[in-house]
């Protein structure tokens, strides 16, 4: 786990190329402060970088940018490889020979002997970067579920990249301007989709994917995709593979030559996590816990009784609003780019960080692969009915999109009146502000909206069933553009390592041949049949989100900012997550020194008079 | 400038048809930077990747019940040309053709379509036959497609024009044998590969593997060690799992199911020869892709893959019911003793077949056929 940095063909500034990447080490100081190496190649054509939070070999022989003997391949390395033992068998058996205990190594070695695709033999989370030396070109993968970020940075032959977008945007190589298509993702979903990013030009490499780089160009090839099957197998059996596949999952993820800690809530996935953990390691296993005063929100006493249990050593930390308010400044400084979410996995980090962990578990994901949403019933319903509908529909959703009805109901409004398909009521149900509002909008972030038609189409590729569709879509976009980067970003604040076993490209090859019928049963029955060992309080209790009293936080000082926000919006903002995703935007902007085009009105506005006082 | 493309399938399903259409589209988009183009798909029911696909518009259909899909389609295309007026229609398959005629009468808007395989050898709907007929432009994917249609239709061949399939290098390419994949089928880096790739359905069933599988005890005796992977899922499964049995081929069989888009190129590159003595191929872009990764391919001589081999120059064209045809052709292909010896050369298939039917030869073709039907001044 780490944080990476990189500048290839980097032209004018090839004399500035150290001081460049010292730049970018302080910058991804947080991912990684146990040790921080740089590597430039011969001709200067390359300058890599890497801070490395040590969990895989402790010594320095983990150290990174590491190089071949020969010289020739160098690696930065972000993420984890958790079948790196079995790769690393194979390849002694084959006579290769290891310098260190290393995953950094093993992924070396397979690049040395198969080429680009070795990557498809990685279980785990990367960004992967390899410099060879004698070709002058570049390797550049992302992991296939996109749970470690990468993006990157190119213009006239040069590419620029980072693990995170803060980092690309303080090389200074970078103009500061936000991206017209990415505000308007944002505005939609309440999550940057990639692959774009709030900056202009600035992309994510795509999940599943890998870009190689030589002289200038480069070609970027998919190795990955989320495709369900439709093969039918008798529910025995498909209680067994999912058994087998979620222990083997979390076994590999339980690999670290530091100790390992379990988030816990009340929910399901979690508990899996404990229940299936706790049989597998030898030393009592370390969890973690957010609790409230509010009982509607609390699932500490939940999480207790559950570690009691399975005989964890627990540890829980009873927020107050005091606590929080004071946390969120240090929240938003720590953002990358802006979510509705993200504060949860902030504390929750923080009290494991306090505690000394490294890494920790979590149950994210489960919900996604076993239909934990009310969405596996809702969007397929809504699919059915709209298609029934159709003669009328459109009326009956122009007249739902009107000011007097709530945020939900505009966006239900505004899916009768577009395609009656999965991605569209997908997109009813987890969206923020409906086309019409965004076009309304745009212009307080100095962009231009073309027409109301803004709504980006998503791809999804074939599936068996519409539920499917839900599960791809679920994973495809709000877990991987929402859940995976605030989890990423919120972990590494505290330089700590989240890890998600639900979200593992075995586990998910093995669910695919079961048919969603039973994959996705409502409750997540597949799930609990194939757990046995979760015990019935959190078997019988009704679903709940892990949610934040956020709402009843938001007085004082946060009063102001908020009802400032709702004062100055062109549109009704009906709930606070709508407030929250235009505060989210405007914090970044204004801590980013984004260059906002001042139309008027933005000017008298909080980004206006916040640039203002920045140029002054 | 407007064009309205109508396909069957564009984004989700896979197959020749579709693979087809996303080059027209790409085509037409680097032919005519400046064009507006709207893409409509009677069966898909999500968009395209928007940060690859070249149109600038979707209409995704596929959620109509079958039943209704046709006509609702049909409707769709003919209310959107009507009100857009596009200054030129492409329909990817012919059974839309009807739907452009009506158009080409009430707005004179010319109209071009497409044939690929068995759906224009014999037509029988009286529309589509006369909707044909009066195209501006009539395509086909092969020459054998050509003359079928050309026959069918009472036109004389050279009404017809021919663009042939393509397909893109730099997706398809030569390499090592991959390790993830030799480690996946348990298959020795040496170990003789042959590969096809197919729906495995009793329609798909010319495709030849059948025959395939029988010709395996044959070729059995000359590579001991042979490996016959067939790609593909579907209904005929368990029949054809019954079939190896009884053969007794099963320790030189794999059923390796559904190969993605994304693992195609490392399949090809797997095999030591690709092999589909179909019999009623209309092209067989398949062996287009195979060639590009420097592969042997092995064809019918019934059909249109004798236009995607070169009439043989590129491949080994076989009776494709003659099991003992295809054995010895395996045999001689795997062993290097084919009398063809370019066969042998992985970097001239990959070029002759660039050169053939590489994508700018594509473009090309297209820009020629397309620029005479549209008015003078949109072509300037």
């Amino acid at each position: 786990m780490c944080g990476i940095a990189g500048i290839l063909n980097p032209g004018h500034d090839r004399d500035d190329l150290e001081l460049r990447l010292r730049r970018f080490a302080r910058d991804l100081h947080h991912r990684g402060p146990d040790d921080s190496g740089q590597f430039i190649s011969k001709d200067r054509v390359a300058g890599l970088v890497s801070t490395r939070l040590a969990i895989q070999d402790l010594s320095a022989a983990g150290h990174q940018p590491m190089t071949t003997a020969d010289g020739r391949y160098t690696i930065v390395f972000n993420g984890e490889i958790y079948n790196f033992k079995q790769l690393r068998s194979e390849l002694e058996a084959d006579g290769e020979i290891f310098n260190s205990d290393s995953d950094t190594e093993v992924i070396l070695k397979m690049y040395t002997r198969y080429g680009p695709d070795c990557v498809r033999e990685f279980a785990g989370m990367f960004g992967i970067v390899i410099w060879d030396e004698i070709d002058e070109s570049c390797f550049i993968a992302r992991g296939a579920l996109g749970i470690k970020p990468l993006y990157y940075f190119e213009e006239s032959g040069r590419l620029i990249f980072a693990s995170e977008v803060r980092a690309l945007l303080n090389s200074g190589l970078i103009p500061r301007k936000l991206c017209r298509d990415a505000v308007t993702g944002y505005l939609l979903f309440g999550a940057v989709p990639e692959p774009l990013t709030l900056i202009e030009g600035v992309s994510a490499l795509p999940a599943g994917h890998y870009m190689t780089w030589r002289a200038g160009k480069t070609r970027v090839t998919k190795f990955w995709e989320l495709e369900f099957g439709d093969d039918s197998i008798p529910e025995t059996e498909a209680v067994r593979v999912v058994r087998e596949a979620l222990n083997d999952s979390i076994a590999r993820h339980l690999v670290s030559d530091v100790p390992v800690g379990v988030f816990l809530s009340g929910g399901v996935d979690s508990t899996t996590v404990v229940a299936l953990a706790s049989r597998l390691t030898k030393t009592p296993l370390r969890t973690f816990c957010i609790s409230f005063d509010n009982p509607e929100f609390n699932e500490g006493d939940i999480a207790a009784r559950t570690a009691g249990h399975f005989g964890t050593q627990h540890s829980d930390w009873r927020l107050d609003s005091t606590t929080a308010k004071a946390l969120l400044p240090t929240f938003l400084e720590k953002s990358d780019q802006p979510s509705i979410d993200g504060f949860n996995t902030f504390c929750v980090s923080k009290l494991a960080h306090d505690h000394g962990l490294k890494v920790v578990l979590s149950g994210l994901g489960g919900d996604e692969l076993f239909g934990g949403y009310r969405s596996f019933q809702i969007v397929p319903f809504m699919v059915r009915a709209s298609r029934l509908l159709d003669p009328v529909k459109t009326g009956v959703g122009q007249l739902l999109q009107q000011r007097f009805a709530s945020a939900r109901t505009n966006r239900l409004g505004h899916f009768l009146t577009d395609l009656p398909i999965t991605s569209a009521a997908y997109w009813a149900m987890r969206g923020i502000f409906t086309p019409r509002e965004v076009v309304k909008l745009m212009p307080r972030f100095g962009c231009e909206a073309k027409d109301d038609k803004t709504q980006l189409p998503m791809f999804v590729p074939p599936q068996p069933t519409l539920e499917d569709e839900v599960s791809y879509l679920e994973i495809a976009r709000y877990m991987r553009n929402q859940l995976l980067r605030d989890s990423d970003v919120m972990s590494m604040a505290w330089s700590l390592e989240l890890r998600v076993p639900f979200v593992d490209v075995n586990l998910i090859g093995a669910l695919r041949q079961i048919p969603a019928r039973m994959r996705l049963a409502s409750n997540k029955r597949m799930l609990l049949s194939a757990v046995p060992e979760i015990p019935k309080w959190v078997r019988e209790r009704p679903k709940q989100g892990f949610a934040f009293p956020f709402k009843e936080w938001l007085t004082g000082e946060w009063q102001e900012i908020f009802r400032r926000i709702e004062t100055e919006s062109p549109i009704l903002l009906k709930s606070w997550y709508r407030s929250w995703c235009l505060f989210a935007l405007e914090n970044f902007i204004s801590r980013n020194q984004i260059d906002v085009p001042l139309s008027s009105a933005v000017a008298g506005s909080s980004i206006g008079a916040q640039r203002k006082c920045s140029q002054g | 400038m407007k064009i309205h493309v109508w396909v069957p399938d564009y984004a989700s399903a896979i197959g020749g048809i579709q693979t087809f259409s996303r080059f027209i589209v790409r085509a037409l988009r680097d032919v005519f930077p400046e064009s507006e183009i709207a893409v409509f798909s009677k069966n898909d029911t999500s968009y395209p990747d928007p940060a690859s696909d070249p149109a600038n518009s979707f209409t995704p259909m596929g959620w109509w019940t079958p039943k209704l899909r046709t006509p609702e389609f049909a409707w769709q295309l003919f209310r959107s040309a009507a009100r857009e007026r596009p200054d030129i229609v492409v329909t990817a398959h012919v059974n839309f053709a009807p739907v452009a005629h009506w158009l080409h009468k009430l707005f004179h808007i010319p109209y071009v379509a497409v044939g690929h395989g068995v759906e224009v050898w014999e037509i029988g709907n009286k529309r589509i036959r006369r909707a044909l007929r009066a195209a501006d432009c009539l395509l086909a994917v092969s020459d054998f497609t050509r003359l079928r249609m050309a026959s069918t239709l009472a036109l004389d061949a050279n009404r017809i024009a021919l663009l042939p399939n393509t397909f893109d290098p730099e997706q398809f390419y030569p390499g090592p044998k991959p390790h993830y994949l030799l480690k996946r089928y348990g298959l020795a880096a040496n170990q003789p590969v042959i590969l096809t790739i197919a729906r495995l359905a009793s329609a798909e069933r010319y495709k030849g593997y059948d025959q395939l599988l029988r010709a395996m005890p044959l070729v059995r005796e000359q590579f001991p060690n042979v490996r016959y992977v067939l790609g593909g899922r579907g209904p005929d499964r368990a029949r054809i799992e019954a079939l190896i049995r009884d053969l007794d081929v099963s320790a030189n069989v794999t059923l390796a199911g559904y190969v993605p888009d994304h693992e195609l190129r490392s399949h090809y590159n797997l095999c030591d020869v690709f092999a589909m003595p179909s019999k009623g191929e209309g092209f067989g872009i398949v062996f287009l892709e195979a060639l590009g990764c420097g592969k042997p391919v092995l064809a019918g001589n019934k059909d249109g893959s004798v236009d995607a081999v070169l009439n043989g120059a590129l491949g080994v064209l076989v009776d494709p019911d003659n099991v003992t045809e295809i054995a010895n052709a395996l045999i001689a292909i795997l062993g290097r003793k084919h009398s063809n010896r370019m066969i042998s050369d992985a970097d001239a298939l990959r070029s002759r077949a660039i050169e053939a039917y590489g994508y700018q030869r594509f473009r090309e073709r297209l820009s020629e056929v397309i620029r005479p039907i549209l008015k003078e001044e949109i072509t300037k």
